[in-house]
């Protein structure tokens, strides 16, 4: 039985690329609509030019569409990642020394905190997509569709689909979101305050040389297209993501953007981190957390917590980042492992796919493309041979743009 | 993942071991679980808090019918402990309100208003946070560069915080740490990593070990294959003449940043070697002249500009700040001084120039006490520190472990500090800076009182930093740094129970879990 239904998804993949066709409809499925339909029992998806046509129980399938059966299968969303990290180059903060002992010289290798660099960075001009599918190993990741790529410091992200086999077309816009690494420090800090007009107090009549340079700096800086980036955040037509390396960094943050309620941010923590600052996370308006699907341990503790949950029960917004979770390999064909976990813990079931698809897209203001299995969207859909969140259950196949991209 | 299972082994093996040794008393090793469980709260505590919730849910009842004013703005009151103020005596089975941060009330005949959070101090020793004068790697990361201020790098979720605060210190004055793999732990303010950024933390790293040893990493000695540690730069930096060092007051709010940071500038705090020797002398006479002069064409300048004239020029500042607010007598110049003949010198030095002075590791203070007082000039010292005398000049010089006595028979205004200044998990009740209370019991020894020894880590470190107004005391009107300890705050049995900073309950010593819980009796 088993063997046949992987034969008759080869043979139908195959069929229809040796046709071109256009027009698939996949029968019998349970579909994890994570739309407005919820779950249907024994549904249909048309897929028509990438896109899906149509979804439901009793669809009429066109004549010319090739008949996929596959019952016994749950269909659902392809991943959107809203933060995929990837590797531009440049290091870390500490540089090699180099000391002198005894007339050799021997060269230190250099260690230290997280580098918060200043430098804008946009990815789309400084990406080859080729290295998507080695270095970055965006393509080898099982059930991500859509990818919203980013990297340290700060700049414009990416958004890419995942297609192994059409790396080279996979960045489908640079015109990504403002995405910004912050830590408790004055320089990061300050980048966030300056650009978004959230400084303290204006600052007095101490005019000294370096307030003075600094003043300069950003009024060249108010025309250029980085300055129109932070102005759309600063009136909230845009939202920034910003990324945390500590609890206090948190708080920080938190406090300067108490000035003006109407910024969106969309803030990727770790578990125990958002734990520490829970009261004051759930005070924010205009706040979608992005957090690694998984358990976490508590701070101070060998507890394990719940954060998403905790999240849900408060109402506060989240999305998931996958690729922010180390303990899902690449290439696996289990990726909802560690939802599993989750659900398994009091997660509410729609909330842990939403978060995995539908919050990202929304974070990323795509939520008209991607995030669900509804008419008119993307058809980007994971096949998996039974309840996704049954440990059992490995994923089949996964169609990014009506295109299969993986077969297990 | 690796690093939790490592740890928890190594808690389970810890669990396992203790139990074996007090086997009688536990219920044996094959039910961990057990163990794990907290001792209970002895049955009157219980009953107490028992009291207190009902007083709450009275409170809450009233609240609710009769719409006190007490809806507004919360009130916390300590009811019931013996109050030792500091500055006022010790008031028996007092209460005291907190609100806004502030105490409101103190007294015994003071009334609860309606929908106070009540908490329940009674058989407790309530007393003042105490101040930490010399603090390093402490919820702050102080920077000497200027783009870095530290009020943005605030750390409330510095493990070192809790501990500082489980030991009853509330606001401690911090300098720069001496770097990775020195006395404390290295701190986790901005050494955390970025999540998806950076690779994930190794468990030597979250932990703070020293990795140098045994990692592949480290560079070998190509003659003897020894490993390269990591150092500072091996050549010396330029003497400057004045490099004053850079510092930050902070208050020990876990998990809060507002109200955290007081100043950064508490002290002109230098170094001792910066005012030795002829040039450095004369280069500083010259620098205090300077802003002198500056202060009287200040002046000119001024009443000129009052006077209708607008082409008037201001004359420009020749030096910082801090040297500013040290000639006009707002802050002390502190500097490190052990010996009898160096403090000599910065006393008569800070007695031509005219400015006030606190004198730093002052090992031999009591030698030149009369001075000291004659001068009023404080000092900084470490009872339990040891100084070999110079030889020949046994009754003048090197450290004497009655010196708290000798200063307080002539009247010196000290402060004390543990040994190290920094927090070390290998310091409880040792020499690091959770044993500042311990230090304080040490000055009872030399024969100070012990109203002298909670002072010199209360109202004396607090006057010299200039934050008697609002820290030091438990008086009306002051921050609400309140300790509530179950004895003697001088005794080394003694633990904090309850942490208030900025009228917050920050730390419980029970839900913490920073020291030891166990039933005494």
């Amino acid at each position: 039985m088993h063997m046949r239904f992987q034969i008759a998804i080869c043979l139908a993949a195959m069929v229809s690329v040796a046709h071109g066709e256009d027009v698939v409809a996949y029968r019998n499925a349970t579909i994890e609509t994570v739309g407005k339909a919820g779950q249907i029992k024994n549904g249909t998806v048309v897929v028509r030019d990438g896109k899906i046509d149509a979804v439901g129980k009793d669809v009429e399938i066109p004549n010319n569409a090739k008949i996929v059966d596959v019952s016994g299968h749950t269909l659902m969303p392809a991943v959107v990642d809203p933060y995929f990290p990837i590797n531009m180059g440049g290091g870390r903060a500490a540089a090699p020394r180099t000391i002198t002992i005894g007339g050799r010289t021997i060269t230190l290798r250099g260690r230290g905190g997280p580098s918060v660099s200043t430098a804008f960075t946009k990815i789309s001009d400084n990406l080859d997509p080729l290295t998507l599918k080695n270095g970055q190993k965006l393509q080898s990741r099982v059930g991500v569709g859509f990818a919203n790529l980013v990297t340290r410091g700060y700049g414009q992200a990416a958004h890419a689909r995942v297609t192994p086999d059409d790396v080279e077309n996979s960045i489908l816009s640079g015109d990504g979101y403002l995405y910004v690494a912050v830590t408790n420090s004055t320089s990061s800090l300050d980048l966030l305050r300056k650009n978004l007009g959230l400084n303290e107090t204006p600052k007095s009549s101490t005019s000294t040389g370096s307030t003075s340079a600094r003043r300069s700096r950003s009024t060249r800086t108010s025309s250029s297209p980085t300055a129109k980036l932070w102005t759309e955040v600063k009136e909230g037509k845009k939202p920034v993501l910003i990324n945390v390396n500590n609890a206090a960094a948190i708080l920080h943050v938190l406090k300067a953007l108490e000035k003006n309620e109407k910024i969106k941010v969309a803030m990727v923590a770790t578990g125990p981190h958002i734990y520490d600052t829970f009261e004051q996370i759930k005070k924010r308006k205009n706040l979608t957390m992005v957090v690694r699907p998984g358990l976490d341990t508590a701070p101070r503790s060998q507890d394990r917590i719940n954060v998403p949950k905790m999240l849900a029960d408060a109402k506060v917004n989240f999305a998931f980042s996958v690729s922010l979770n180390p303990s899902i390999p690449l290439m696996t064909d289990t990726p909802m492992f560690p939802l599993t976990q989750l659900v398994k813990t009091g997660l509410k079931r729609d909330k842990a796919f939403s978060a995995l698809t539908l919050e990202p897209a929304k974070i990323l203001g795509l939520e008209k493309t991607l995030g669900s299995i509804e008419k008119g969207k993307k058809a980007n859909i994971i096949f998996v041979d039974g309840d996704p969140l049954d440990m059992s259950t490995r994923v089949q196949k996964v169609l990014v743009e009506g295109k299969i991209v993986y077969e297990g | 993942m690796k690093a939790n299972r490592t740890l928890n082994h190594r808690a389970m093996s810890l669990l396992a071991l203790l139990a074996f040794c007090a086997a009688p008393a536990f219920a044996g090793p094959q039910s961990p679980p057990e163990q794990r469980k907290r001792p209970s709260v002895p049955q009157d505590k219980k009953k107490d808090a028992d009291k207190a919730d009902e007083k709450k849910a009275e409170a809450g009842k009233k609240k609710e019918t009769g719409k006190s004013e007490a809806k507004k703005s919360k009130v916390t009151a300590i009811v019931g402990g013996d109050i030792n103020t500091v500055t006022n005596g010790t008031i028996r089975r007092g209460t005291i309100l907190v609100e806004d941060g502030k105490i409101t009330a103190l007294g015994q005949d003071i009334e609860v208003p309606k929908g106070a959070t009540v908490i329940d101090a009674k058989g407790h020793v309530v007393t003042p946070g105490f101040i930490s004068i010399n603090s390093s790697n402490l919820g702050v990361q102080v920077s000497s560069s200027s783009a870095s201020k530290p009020e943005d790098s605030l750390n409330p979720f510095d493990p070192n915080v809790r501990m500082a605060l489980g030991v009853g210190i509330t606001t401690a004055y911090v300098t720069r740490g001496g770097g990775r793999g020195g006395f404390g732990r290295s701190p986790a303010a901005t050494e955390e990593k970025f999540l998806g950024l950076d690779p994930e933390l190794t468990e030597a790293e979250r932990l703070g070990y020293n990795e140098d040893f045994g990692n592949p990493d480290t560079a070998l000695c190509p003659c003897c294959g020894l490993p390269i540690l990591s150092t500072a730069p091996l050549t010396r930096p330029k003497p400057s003449p004045m490099s004053e060092q850079a510092h930050a007051v902070v208050k020990m709010s876990v998990g809060e940043v507002d109200g955290m940071f007081l100043t950064k500038s508490a002290f002109f705090h230098v170094n001792s070697g910066s005012l030795t020797g002829r040039l450095n002398r004369h280069k500083w006479r010259q620098t205090i002249a300077a802003a002198k002069l500056y202060i009287k064409e200040l002046a000119e300048h001024e009443a000129k500009v009052k006077a209708g004239d607008k082409k008037a020029k201001a004359p420009k500042k020749p030096v910082s700040d801090a040297i500013m607010k040290l000639v006009k007598k707002e802050i002390s110049m502190r500097v490190g001084s052990s010996t009898a003949s160096g403090m000599r010198e910065m006393i008569a030095l800070a007695k031509e120039l005219d400015y006030r002075l606190v004198i730093d590791q002052a090992t031999e203070g009591w030698a030149v006490a009369d001075d000291l007082v004659e001068a009023n000039v404080g000092v900084i010292y470490t009872p339990r520190s040891l100084r070999n005398p110079t030889l020949g000049k046994e009754t003048t010089t090197g450290s004497y472990i009655a010196a708290s006595g000798v200063f307080e028979d002539a009247g010196v205004q000290f402060a004390i500090s543990p040994m190290g200044n920094s927090i070390s998990l290998m310091g409880l009740a040792g020499r690091d800076l959770t044993s500042l209370p311990l230090e304080a019991a040490f000055v009872v020894r030399g024969g100070a009182s012990e109203k002298t020894a909670l002072d010199s880590i209360t109202i004396t470190p607090a006057r010299m930093l200039g934050l008697d107004d609002r820290i030091g005391s438990l008086e009306v009107g002051k921050d609400a740094d309140i300790l509530l300890l179950n004895g003697n705050p001088l005794d080394y049995r003694t633990y904090v129970e309850t942490a208030l900073v900025n009228g917050r309950v920050a730390y419980n010593r029970t839900k913490d879990k920073v020291f030891p819980v166990y039933d005494r009796n």
